[in-house]
Formats: structure tokens, C-alpha cells, sequence
């Protein structure tokens, strides 16, 4: 029999906000799209410990061009091997907005089947596109600045720079750092000790540490 | 973090445990549990007897914060890899010595941050935004 863990009703409710932001319309990409990109990266993670060339992904006939499929399976799969003259070149064929929407969106998908499979939950599919759900704004923020990454980023948010990594996409990063936030620290990052947690601090960076490392993540 | 949070508690965590050294001795309390049920995610591997363990060891809430640490920090290197983003300034600098430890600067990652611990090309300074 397997043994389940406990969910918060904190987390339960951002993992399922965050499945209904996948249904619809991104600011670059539509809700057929977004769609489209989630249940990719969805059906690609899920297949990871398989060669890639054996894996069965939706998607060919799908209205994404093939750029945009590459760049969901490289992040979604083997995101700690990419390097600037690959992303580069993504970015030149997609847009840096486009692209960090992409981003966004498969890191959202990606941590929704982690929690379910790591739970022992069934994952759940990524609903049907929403039709009236609004068209792509493709709006851009203010005042973009380089800070030595791929794409730059808003000038406005003096902050670590995975908090504003997405920030080129306002909308995608708020929808990644609220999961986040549910999911990690919320608003103890600053403590050194967590008092009233099920884990201590050092249990929960053991933790983080090690998927990252997994993952032969730098940052 | 690990490090740090580490030292406010009086606890001697075994950094190498992060990158797959031997985990019997990690220091940090159900580590050995926590790393297995992390590895088994990670590596889309059956992951019932690990979390089962970790269950055992730190109860249900406990085992819930795990997976959902595991489900946020997976989600966390993708964007960090993804949109290549530099270590922030100052981490750099003080960083260096775990990095050179744990051979962190081998990652490809590493050649978005300029491991001097020199401003970003904006000329940005974490210190200045806390």
C-alpha cells in the first residue's frame, strides 16, 4: 500500500491555480498554445528516465513550430546542459519574450507532475485549452536591464536573480513565483530558523541542494 | 542556505551529500531519507518505499514540505538554467570555497557568472536592494 504524504490546503490550492493558469492565454502565446506547451513538457518530464529518442510526446501536430517543441523538451528534460549559444539562438527564432514564456511555462508543468509523482498522487492532465480566455497582450514591461543572463530583465524589481529571471513576462513569472512560493519558504526565506515547520531549515536545503545538484544547476 | 541555516541550529551538515557522496553521515537528521526520496523523484524512479521512509522518519507534514521542496526546486533550475541567470553579486565571492569543494564551477552554468565576484553588466549590487 502506498503511503501518501500531507498536502497543506496553502499548497493544494496554488497547485490548482496553477493548473487553470495552463489552460489559458499567456501574454505571447495563446491558450491553445500554453496548453499545447504544458502537456509537452508535462509528457516529456514524465518520460525522463527513458532515452529521449523512445519517448512518445503530443505535440507535432500541434501549432508549435519546431523551435518552440525544442526549446520545451530541452528545458523540461535536460535544462542543466544548455548554454548561451544555444539559448541564443532559440531566442533569435522565438522572441526573448516568447521564449521566457516558454520558460515559465514548462517550469510550471514540470513542478506540477514533480509534486504528484513524488506524493504519490495521480497526476492530474492538463485541461482543455480555455477558448475565451483572451488573446496574447504581447505587451513588454518598462525599462528591460542586462544582467548577464540570456534574455534581460525588469529594471524594477531590485531583487535575487531567480525572483526576476521571468520578469521579461510579468504575468509568467508571477504565476512561477506564487507556486513557488507555496511550495518553498513563502515569506521565511530570510529565517535561518524555521520554528514552527515540519522540517527544520537544513532538512528542507538538504533538500533543495540536492535536486539542484541533480540537475547540475550553477545557480 | 544549507550552510548557513545549518550553523544557526549548531548543526555540521556534510556538504558533499548535495552532489552524491556518501549520505550515512550527512548530519542533518532523516538526511539519508530525505536524499533517497530526492534521488528517486529526481531520476523519475518508483518512489513509494523512499517516501515511505521519509514518512516514517519525519511524519506526514514533514514528508509533504520534502516533496513540495523537491517539486519547487525543480521547477527553480529550470528558469535559472533556462534564462541563464548569474549567481547573485557578492555570492560569488563568498561562495568560492564550497564551489571549489563540491567542484560546483565544472557545471555549464557556471560561464553565466563571472566567478570574480564582479558586478553584472548593469552594474547591479545585491547589497544595495536589501
Amino acid at each position: 500500500m502506498s503511503v501518501h504524504v500531507t498536502t497543506s490546503a496553502s499548497v493544494r490550492e496554488a497547485l490548482d491555480r496553477s493548473h487553470e493558469r495552463l489552460a489559458r492565454s499567456g501574454v505571447w502565446w495563446d491558450a491553445e498554445q500554453v496548453t499545447a506547451v504544458a502537456r509537452r513538457a508535462d509528457a516529456a518530464f514524465a518520460q525522463r528516465a527513458v532515452p529521449p529518442w523512445t519517448r512518445e510526446l503530443p505535440g507535432e501536430t500541434s501549432n508549435l513550430d519546431d523551435v518552440a517543441l525544442a526549446v520545451v523538451d530541452r528545458i523540461a528534460t535536460n535544462a542543466g546542459t544548455i548554454d548561451r549559444a544555444w539559448a541564443s539562438a532559440q531566442i533569435a527564432a522565438l522572441g526573448d519574450a516568447p521564449y521566457v514564456e516558454l520558460v515559465g511555462i514548462v517550469a510550471v508543468a514540470v513542478m506540477l507532475r514533480m509534486y504528484a509523482e513524488a506524493a504519490g498522487e495521480t497526476p492530474s492532465a492538463i485541461g482543455d485549452p480555455v477558448v475565451d480566455a483572451g488573446q496574447p497582450t504581447r505587451q513588454r514591461p518598462d525599462g528591460p536591464i542586462d544582467i548577464g543572463a540570456y534574455v534581460h530583465v525588469a529594471g524594477h524589481l531590485p531583487m535575487v536573480n531567480v525572483v526576476r529571471a521571468l520578469s521579461l513576462v510579468p504575468a509568467a513569472n508571477e504565476t512561477f513565483l506564487g507556486l513557488v512560493a507555496a511550495l518553498y519558504a513563502g515569506d521565511k526565506f530570510t529565517e535561518l530558523v524555521w520554528d514552527a515547520s515540519p522540517l527544520t531549515r537544513p532538512q528542507v536545503e538538504l533538500v533543495a541542494s540536492r535536486v539542484a545538484a541533480m540537475n547540475d544547476c550553477f545557480y | 542556505m544549507l550552510r548557513a541555516s545549518s550553523e544557526a541550529i549548531g548543526v555540521d551538515a556534510d556538504l558533499g551529500a548535495t552532489i552524491g557522496n556518501d549520505v550515512s553521515e550527512v548530519g542533518v537528521p532523516a538526511g539519508a531519507e530525505l536524499i533517497a526520496l530526492t534521488e528517486a523523484a529526481v531520476c523519475g524512479e518508483a518512489v513509494d518505499d523512499a517516501r515511505a521512509a521519509v514518512v516514517a522518519a519525519v511524519g506526514g507534514d514533514g514528508a509533504g514540505l520534502a516533496v513540495a521542496t523537491i517539486a519547487a526546486f525543480s521547477g527553480l533550475v529550470r528558469v535559472a538554467d533556462g534564462i541563464g541567470i548569474p549567481v547573485d553579486d557578492g555570492l560569488a565571492a563568498s561562495s568560492a570555497s564550497i564551489r571549489r569543494d563540491l567542484d560546483l564551477d565544472s557545471f555549464g552554468g557556471a560561464a553565466n557568472t563571472d566567478l570574480d565576484g564582479v558586478g553584472g553588466p548593469d552594474g547591479f549590487d545585491f547589497a544595495d536592494s536589501r
